[in-house]
This record gives structure tokens, C-alpha cells and sequence, in this order.
């Protein structure tokens, strides 16, 4: 409690905050850069990072640091040193528990039905989680896996992981998790996919067996720039889109919506999918969890 | 080796060893400045560079400005070309030293991509392509900047005017060049949006303290300006901020912030133009100064280079020169002895010498001369006792006159000499076995003892394993102090890291936990958002609702409207059924006449067969059958009349069925409505549960994110407790480690004291 009042004082006390036009300058162009929405309710975090970077820099005035950025002379290596400040990378295993709940009762079992007669090669399920962060929410779709499939029987899953953030998405490929890292995760999960890494106390790191499964990719959600990849059987975008602005949101959704299978399953985060809606997908309630459905 | 070098080779040695230093610091000086040179040279090379791109910042924005395809376009663009080719020339040269030929490659790409399709391209796109050509161009001075070391460059009065050149006077010129076009448009619209405005506005703070900043750099330089070369740049300057200021001025006062916009473009371009020369002149007259200054530096770093050369050359020859002096004033007196002495082993004492100097040779020299005197001396008086004269007397010269002692002993105890040397024997013999004991020592070895023997050794030795013992226990106190030392030392460093450990994950987990909170935070700006949401849902479902309730009033009212018209109907039919009955009536009656006029007719017929003469009786028949005649055509009348109303009436019947049926068409279309009405509010009422599902939910997992937030925090605090108990740890280590390292000072300080510990030790005998 002390921490929060001292904090709250300590961003009082400090100087000059983004205000007009600045702020419309930085917001419309993050928007428009990566979806990420930074109007009023957020502006004091977005000039905290900023300050973070410009202090670094010995820039002093926010104008001046939107034209090096958008000058950038590197490549774009400073906007993404500025990204990673204004991302939040909160994740964990199993993060809400009802979704893997339903991936794993209702629509892996609907998706293997529907697929008789499986051609070599068609015996696998895509799964997509789109904005993975540090790699919890695929390797949690892994694990949960088998679950769905059963044993002995031939039904693999290819999951890709994608997210704007280098550095989280370094972590993902690392697959090394510190044990409070590990919250969310059962016991019996726990147990049998993850292992003490040699020479790091403390740090215990994905087997084999699942991280075999995944690969992790940088996509932009919000990018003009098309990604290739093929139909995917089930989508994850969990908690990705309530940072970005309504029309943001609705882009993306549809976007996620045409990366579907027909017959396949978008998870979004409860309370996601408020005002969306594709002609293409229909909400479905399962177990008191909505998730969307391509139709066929 | 170096012990058989003659005398003037150890000199040459000596003097050669100390050129070295001489040669290293010469060399280290000259190379100084040679880098300094370089330096400079670099920089002069990026200057070099600079000038085309600078003709390049001109031209394309100018070329932007011109209207596509115009003649100002086609002339700024083969401007631009020539400043491409020029830059191409320079690039070829420089780019090994410069690294540009990655970044012109691409500005150049940039240009001919500008080119080929700026004819086809819309104003927006035109505007980017220039933009990004400018941007390039802005990338390469920079770049060059870097590579050139201009941006290090270590002089004031030079770094300033180069700060202007690379950075600021490009930024201004872009600037300027960017607000001039967007001006340009505008008062040629003379309407300003408010997006148009905020950008001006942007711009012209950035302009200002751009040109403020210049402005502040120029002066410093032309302040710190030694030689007074920079003096003629004060002009341009101020005709430069001049210039630019009312530039800034008018688009400030003159557009926008202007009621309304009366500048023509024409007057406008013309300002922007003239701070964009001024702006370009400044840079010209800047990079010749600058040139200046590089090339004054430079020249002075030649003058110096060539001053310590001939410096230190000088030195070196001097010092030659007295070398050769010194070495002859020693080797040649030496010489002298060397000979003079050689004569004297071989037993010739006839030789002479003298001093010719009073230093150490010419000492030398004098004491040759006294020995060959005081032998010559001796000889005399052995020459006498060889003669048989026992009776002269050898005083020794002094205490120290072993020569004269050792005459003098050997004449007084010719007698007692044999005993003398097997005593003197016996000794050495003790000495030689104790050296070989103690010699042992020298390697560190500390378990040998010397045997104590009865003769004059024996002291010695007794000594030599006291001390030995002493040694010892002061070498073992030593070695266990640093082995507990280094125990401590280790335990130290465990302590440290851990520390340093739990300090990073401590800080880690407050990152995370920010994370977490802000995460939070944007969740629940969600939630309320979707309450915002959902409450214009419910409203929709409200005002579903109420037209839902209209559409069922109207429905029963049409209903009721039905009621009614059925009713009327009924009536009608009513009243046309009793029309009907008297039309029965009517003919009945009808009926009734025709069969009383066939009657008549009939009787008729009879009287006029009975009485053809009586006629009147015919006419009477006559009569009453005109008069029914009549009758019937009143009834046929009536008939027909009835027969209309019938009609109008039965039309009137179908109107209002017809009517009816309308109704209830429109009374099932209502129905229908209202059904779609209701099935809407329940489609509302849905997304309205789920609104409010989902709500629930996301404050479901708020609360989980704060039990996080909590479990975190308690991370934190036990992190917090372990890095207090191992600092406590640290510092008892840490005071262990003092009172040892005590320890071993005093054993040390014992062992540094030989004296004392020797007086003790004798003391204690
Ligand atoms: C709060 S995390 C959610 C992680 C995970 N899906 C979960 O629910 O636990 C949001 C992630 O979205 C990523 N992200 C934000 N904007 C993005 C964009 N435009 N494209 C791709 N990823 C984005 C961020 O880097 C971050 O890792």
C-alpha cells in the first residue's frame, strides 16, 4: 500500500506530462503503427515511457523525440525499443481456465469429428495464439493437447505463437520459466512438461515433448503487411485487443475471423467480444464461455 | 656478460638505454599529432560530402513545391540529378573511409523512385515520395556526420559551426521547406482545417527553438573563435534569423492564427524562399569556415610536429657530443692505470705515475702511485731482512694495513706458525658444515637444525635454531591466518551474490507487478466501457419495447375496427333481407293483378260473344283493364327502383366487406410487427445477459489479477527479509575478516623485526 501512495507522489512531483497536440501526434501515430490505443485514460502511462526513453536519449521535449522516431535513421530499431516500453506483457499458464476447459471438451473433440476420414497429412490441428507474449498461452494449448486427442490414437497439433515483442517473444522460444511464473499451471502439467534447468536454481524449462509442438513468430496484429500462414483450426487472442482502440478491435477481428478454418474456433478473452461481429463467424455459448465459430 | 664490456661500450649501453625512452616519447609526440591530423583530415572529407547533399536539400523540395511536369520542376530536378552525379563521383572515393554507400545507394533509389513515378501519382503520394527522398537526404548528412568524426570534433568554436551544418540547419531547411508547401496549399485554398493548424503549430515550435538553438551555437562559436576567422558569419546569421523569424511570423500571424487568410501563395512562397536562401547561405559561408578552421588546425599540427623533430634532434646531438667527451675523460686516465698496473703484477716497480685530474680517476691514479711507492718501501725492508738484518722494525701504516699487520706478524711469530694453521683449519672446517645446514634454509626450508657443536660455531648454531623455531611458528601462524582469510573471503562472495541475486529477481517482480497492475487497470476501463455499452443496449431494448407496445395497441384497435364493420354489414344484410320480403309483397300483388286482368279479359271475351250491340259492357272491361294496366306499371316501377337500391345497397355490402378484408390485412401486417418487435427486445434481452455476463467475469478475473498482485507482493517482502538477513551475514563475515587480518599484521610485524626479536632472544640467554 505505502509502495502505490509512494509512487502516486513520486508522478506528481515529476515534470511536464504529454498534453496537446503532442499527445494526439503520439497517439494517432501508435494507433496507426500498432492498433495500441493511448487516448485520455492512458496518456499518463504513455508519457511515463516516453520520458523513460527521452531521458536515455537526452531528448527533452516530446515533439522533438516524435520526429527522431519518425526519422528514425536506424530501421525502425528505436520505435521498437519504444514498443517494448509501452507493451504489457502480462501472461500465465491457463490464464482463464473455462476456455482450455472448452478447447479441450467441446471443440477439439467437434473439430476431429467433423473430420472423418483423415487423410495423411490432414490428421493435425493448427492453433494459433495470436499475441503469445512470453509463451505461456501456447504451450498451455500443447499441454492441454492430448487431452483432446486421446491415446493411441493419430491426431498431432501444430501451434504458432506470434507477438510484436521481441523480447517476449525471445523468452517464448527459451521456454525458461521462473516458479512463480509457473502460477496457473496444474500440478499434473507441471509435473510432467517442465523440468529444473541445469545450472539455474530456480528456473525450470518446457520438455521437449511439448516445445516440439511450437514456434514462435513476430506479427504485427495491427500491420498493414499480410501474413502468410495457412487456416488455422482454433485461435487464441486473449487479452490483446482491450488494449486497442474499437475500430482497432473490429479490424482485427475480422481479420482473425478470415484466418479461420471453416468450422474452426476463436477464443477471445470474457468480455472481448463486446460489439463485434463478423458475418462470417457466429457466437457460441458453451459452458457459459463465448467463443465464435467460422461456418462452414 | 656485461661485466667484460669495456668502459666505453658500458657508456654507449647506458647512453643507447636511455634513448629509448627519448626515441618512444618522440615517437608517441609525432604520432599524437598524426592522429590529430587524421582526425582533422576526416572531418574535412565529410565537409567534401556534405556539399552536393546540401544541393540536393535544396533542390528537392523545391522540385516538391513545382508543380508536377511544370518548368521549375523539370529545372530543380536536374538539379538534383547533377548533385546525384556529383554525389555518386564522391561516393566512389570516400565511401571506404565514409561507409556510405549503403545509405546513397538507397537515397539514390529513393530519387529515381520519386522520379518515375511522380508523374502518375496523386498529390498525398507525390508528397511522401519527396518526403521520404528528404528524409534519406537528412540520413546521409547524419551518417556522414558520424562516420567523418565531425560529430566528435574537439574544438569549440568548429564543433558549433559543425553542429549547425549537420543538424541543425538541415532540420530548419527541412522545416521550413515542409511548412512553405503546406502554407502554400493553404492560402491558396484560403481555408485552414483544424488538423492543418495543430500540425503549422507543431511546426513552428519546433522552428523556433530550432533557430534559437542556432543562433545560441553560432554565437558560442564565433565567442570562442581564437583567430577571429568566424567573424564574417555574424552577417549571415543575422540575416538568417531575420529572415526566418519573419517567416515564422507570417505563417503564424498570417495564417494560422489568422480570422482569415488574405496572403496570396505567391507573397508567401516569397518569404519561405527568401529563410531558405538566407538559411542555405548561412550553410555555405558556415562550411567554408569550417574548412578554415580544419585546415588552420591541421597546418598548426604540421608546424608542431615538425618543431618537436627538430627539438628533439637538436637535444640528441648535444648529448652525443658530451657522451663522446665523458667517455674519453675516464678511458683514457683508466688506461694509464690499467698499464701501469699490469707492469705492477708482473713485479715491475719502476713504473711512475701522477694524477692529471682530481674525479675519481685522477684518485685513482694517486693511489696507484702511493702503492707502488709503499711497495717499493717494503721491498727495501724485506731486501734488508733477507740480508740477515733482523733488526728492523715493520710499523704498519695504519689499523687497517693488513700488508704492514701481516709483515709485522709474520716476523714476530715465524716460531708458532705450524700450530696457528691446524687451528685455523679445524675452524673453517665448522664453518663450512653450519653453512651447509643453514643454506637449506635460503630455499624455505624450515625443519632443518643445526648441530650444536663444542667449538666457536656452537653459539652460532644454537642461535640459527632458536631462530629457526621463531621462523616457524610465525610462517604456520601466517599460513592458517590466510587459509581462514580466503574461508572468509569465499563466504563473503556467496553472500554477496546471493544478495545480488535476490536484489534482480526482487526487481524483476516489481516490473511484473506493475504489469500486472496496469493490465488491471486497462480491464477495468474495459468493463466500464462495456457497461457504457450495455447500457445503450438496454436503451435500444427500451425503445424496442415501447414501439412494440404501439404496434399491438394499433393492432387491437384495428380490431375492434374490424368488430365494428362486421357489425354494419351484418345490419346491411338485415335491411336487404326486408327489402327482399317487400319485394315479395309486391309481386304477390303483381301476381294478384295479372290474374284479375286475365279474369276481366276473360268475361270480357264472354260478353262480347253474348252481346255483340250492347258494347258498353266492353267498354267498362275496357276501362278497368286500362286501369290495371296501370297499376302494374306503377308496380313495375316501384320494382325497378327497388331493384337500384338493392343494387347500391348490395355494392355498398361488398365496399364494405372489401373494407374488411383490408383491415384485417393490415391488422395481420400489424400483428406481424408487433411479433418482429418482441422478437428483437428478446434478442436484446440476450446480448443484454451476456453484456452482463461478461462483466461479471472480468471483475471474476480483476479479483485474480489482484490475488496476484497480493501473492507478488508477499514475493517481494520475503525477497526484501533475505536480503536484509544476508547483508547481517555479510557483515559478521566481514568482521571475522578484521580481527584476522589483525592477526596477521602482528605475526608480520614480528617478522619484520628481526632486531628486536634478536635482542629479545639474547636477552633471554
Ligand atoms: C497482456 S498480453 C496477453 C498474453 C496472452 N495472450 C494471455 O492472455 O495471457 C498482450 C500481448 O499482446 C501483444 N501485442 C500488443 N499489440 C500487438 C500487436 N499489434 N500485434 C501483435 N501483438 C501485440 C503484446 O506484446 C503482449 O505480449
Amino acid at each position: 500500500m505505502s509502495m502505490t501512495a509512494t509512487r502516486v507522489q513520486h508522478e506528481s512531483a515529476e515534470p511536464i506530462e504529454l498534453a496537446e497536440p503532442e499527445h494526439a501526434l503520439w497517439r494517432d501515430s501508435i494507433r496507426r503503427r500498432c492498433g495500441l490505443d493511448f487516448s485520455e485514460g492512458r496518456r499518463r502511462f504513455l508519457s511515463q515511457r516516453l520520458r523513460e526513453r527521452m531521458s536515455l536519449l537526452g531528448i527533452e521535449s516530446y515533439g522533438e523525440y516524435y520526429r527522431f522516431v519518425e526519422h528514425d535513421f536506424e530501421g525502425g530499431r528505436e520505435w521498437q525499443r519504444l514498443i517494448e516500453l509501452l507493451l504489457i506483457n502480462e501472461t500465465s499458464f491457463f490464464r482463464h481456465p473455462p476456455s482450455y476447459e472448452v478447447l479441450a471438451t467441446y471443440a477439439l473433440p467437434e473439430l476431429m469429428r467433423e473430420r472423418p476420414g483423415q487423410q495423411p497429412g490432414e490428421d493435425f490441428i493448427r492453433m494459433w495464439s495470436a499475441g503469445c507474449s512470453t509463451g505461456q498461452e501456447a504451450y498451455s494449448m500443447a499441454m492441454i493437447f492430448p487431452r483432446a486427442a486421446g491415446a493411441g490414437q493419430s491426431w498431432q497439433t501444430r501451434i504458432v505463437g506470434t507477438d510484436i515483442s521481441e523480447r517476449a517473444l525471445a523468452k517464448a522460444r527459451r521456454g525458461h520459466y521462473r516458479k512463480h511464473e509457473l502460477r496457473g499451471l496444474p500440478e499434473r502439467f507441471a509435473g510432467r512438461h517442465l523440468a529444473p534447468a541445469e545450472g539455474e536454481p530456480g528456473v525450470y524449462k518446457i520438455t521437449d515433448d511439448v516445445r516440439a509442438h511450437v514456434r514462435f513468430a513476430r506479427f504485427n496484429l495491427a500491420g498493414a503487411d499480410d501474413f502468410y500462414m495457412p487456416e488455422q483450426d482454433v485461435i487464441f487472442c486473449q487479452n490483446v485487443m482491450i488494449y486497442f482502440s474499437l475500430d482497432s478491435r473490429r479490424e482485427i477481428f475480422a481479420r482473425l475471423c478470415r484466418q479461420l478454418r471453416r468450422g474452426g474456433y476463436l477464443f477471445l478473452a470474457p468480455g472481448e467480444s463486446v460489439g463485434l461481429q463478423h458475418p462470417g463467424a457466429t457466437p457460441v455459448r458453451v459452458h457459459d464461455t463465448m467463443i465464435h465459430r467460422r461456418a462452414e | 656478460m656485461i661485466r667484460n664490456l669495456k668502459i666505453w661500450q658500458k657508456l654507449a649501453l647506458l647512453a643507447f638505454a636511455f634513448s629509448i625512452p627519448i626515441a618512444v616519447l618522440l615517437y608517441l609526440l609525432v604520432a599524437e599529432k598524426n592522429i590529430a591530423i587524421n582526425f582533422a583530415e576526416k572531418e574535412k572529407m565529410g565537409t567534401v560530402y556534405h556539399r552536393p547533399l546540401r544541393k540536393l536539400l535544396e533542390a528537392v523540395p523545391q522540385h516538391a513545391r513545382a508543380a508536377a511536369g511544370s518548368e521549375g520542376a523539370s529545372d530543380s530536378a536536374s538539379r538534383a540529378d547533377a548533385a546525384i552525379r556529383e554525389l555518386e563521383g564522391l561516393d566512389q572515393q570516400l565511401r571506404s573511409e565514409l561507409k556510405t554507400d549503403e545509405k546513397f545507394n538507397a537515397l539514390k533509389d529513393k530519387w529515381l523512385e520519386l522520379k518515375s513515378k511522380e508523374a502518375s501519382a496523386g498529390p498525398d503520394v507525390r508528397r511522401q515520395l519527396h518526403a521520404d527522398v528528404v528524409a534519406g537526404i537528412r540520413g546521409l548528412i547524419a551518417h556522414v556526420g558520424d562516420t567523418s568524426n565531425l560529430i566528435l570534433d574537439p574544438d569549440l568554436d568548429s564543433y558549433y559551426v559543425m553542429d549547425a551544418e549537420l543538424i541543425k540547419l538541415p532540420e530548419s531547411q527541412d522545416l521550413i521547406a515542409q511548412t512553405l508547401q503546406y502554407g502554400k496549399e493553404i492560402t491558396a485554398r484560403k481555408a485552414l482545417t483544424p488538423e492543418e493548424k495543430t500540425q503549422l503549430i507543431v511546426w513552428l515550435g519546433l522552428l523556433r527553438s530550432n533557430l534559437d538553438a542556432v543562433k545560441a551555437g553560432m554565437k558560442l562559436a564565433i565567442d570562442n573563435n581564437a583567430s577571429g576567422s568566424l567573424k564574417p558569419l555574424e552577417g549571415q546569421v543575422q540575416n538568417y534569423a531575420a529572415t526566418t523569424a519573419a517567416f515564422l511570423d507570417l505563417t503564424d500571424q498570417r495564417i494560422a492564427n489568422a480570422p482569415t487568410i488574405d496572403l496570396t501563395p505567391e507573397e508567401y512562397e516569397a518569404a519561405g524562399v527568401k529563410a531558405l536562401s538566407a538559411s542555405f547561405g548561412l550553410w555555405d559561408e558556415g562550411t567554408q569556415s569550417l574548412d578554415g578552421l580544419l585546415q588552420a588546425r591541421i597546418d598548426g599540427f604540421n608546424s608542431r610536429k615538425f618543431n618537436t623533430f627538430i627539438g628533439v634532434a637538436g637535444i640528441g646531438l648535444v648529448t652525443l657530443l658530451l657522451a663522446w667527451f665523458i667517455v674519453r675523460s675516464i678511458t683514457r686516465p683508466l688506461a694509464e692505470v690499467v698499464s701501469v698496473a699490469n707492469r705492477l703484477a708482473k713485479g715491475d716497480l719502476s713504473v711512475e705515475i701522477s694524477a692529471t685530474s682530481t674525479d675519481e680517476t685522477g684518485q685513482l691514479m694517486k693511489s696507484t702511485g702511493d702503492v707502488i711507492a709503499y711497495l717499493k718501501e717494503t721491498a727495501s725492508v724485506a731486501d734488508q731482512i733477507a740480508a740477515g738484518n733482523l733488526s728492523v722494525r715493520v710499523e704498519p701504516k695504519s689499523a687497517d694495513d693488513r700488508f704492514g699487520t701481516s709483515f709485522k706478524n709474520m716476523l714476530d711469530s715465524t716460531l708458532s706458525l705450524v700450530q696457528s694453521r691446524d687451528e685455523r683449519d679445524e675452524l673453517q672446517k665448522g664453518f663450512m658444515t653450519l653453512l651447509g645446514e643453514i643454506s637449506d634454509v635460503a630455499n624455505g626450508d624450515l625443519t632443518v637444525e643445526a648441530e650444536v657443536r663444542a667449538d666457536a660455531t656452537g653459539a652460532i648454531a644454537d642461535s640459527f635454531n632458536f631462530m629457526i623455531v621463531q621462523l616457524r611458528e610465525i610462517i604456520n601462524n601466517v599460513k592458517e591466518t590466510t587459509q581462514q582469510v580466503s574461508t572468509s573471503a569465499t563466504e563473503i562472495q556467496t553472500t554477496t551474490e546471493t544478495l545480488a541475486s535476490g536484489s534482480e529477481e526482487q526487481s524483476e517482480q516489481i516490473t511484473e507487478t506493475s504489469s500486472a497492475i496496469e493490465e488491471m487497470a486497462v480491464s477495468i476501463q474495459q468493463v466500464s466501457e462495456n457497461a457504457v455499452l450495455s447500457a445503450t443496449v438496454a436503451d435500444q431494448a427500451r425503445t424496442n419495447a415501447k414501439q412494440g407496445a404501439t404496434a399491438v395497441q394499433n393492432n387491437i384497435n384495428a380490431m375492434q375496427r374490424i368488430r365494428e364493420q362486421v357489425q354494419e354489414t351484418a345490419k346491411r344484410i338485415k335491411r336487404l333481407g326486408e327489402r327482399s320480403q317487400e319485394i315479395g309483397e309486391i309481386v304477390q300483388l303483381i301476381d294478384d293483378l295479372a290474374d284479375r286482368t286475365s279474369m276481366l279479359a276473360l268475361n270480357a271475351s264472354i260478353q262480347a260473344a253474348m252481346a255483340g250491340e250492347a258494347g258498353r259492357g266492353f267498354a267498362v272491361v275496357a276501362e278497368e283493364v286500362e286501369r290495371l294496366a296501370d297499376r302494374s306499371t306503377n308496380a313495375t316501377k316501384q320494382i325497378s327502383s327497388l331493384i337500384k337500391s338493392i343494387q347500391s345497397e348490395t355494392n355498398e355490402a361488398v365496399a364494405a366487406m372489401e373494407d374488411t378484408t383490408r383491415e384485417v390485412v393490415e391488422g395481420s401486417g400489424l400483428a406481424n410487427e408487433a411479433g418482429q418487435a418482441l422478437t428483437e427486445i428478446e434478442g436484446v434481452s440476450d446480448r443484454l445477459a451476456e453484456l452482463i455476463q461478461s462483466i461479471s467475469q472480468a471483475s471474476k478475473q480483476q479479483a485474480r489479477g489482484s490475488e496476484a498482485l497480493a501473492k507478488s507482493m508477499s514475493v517481494i517482502s520475503g525477497v526484501t527479509q533475505q536480503v536484509a538477513s544476508g547483508s547481517r551475514e555479510a557483515a559478521v563475515s566481514v568482521k571475522g575478516m578484521v580481527s584476522l587480518a589483525e592477526t596477521l599484521r602482528s605475526s608480520v610485524v614480528a617478522f619484520k623485526l628481526p632486531e628486536t626479536n634478536g635482542n629479545g632472544h639474547h636477552r633471554n640467554n
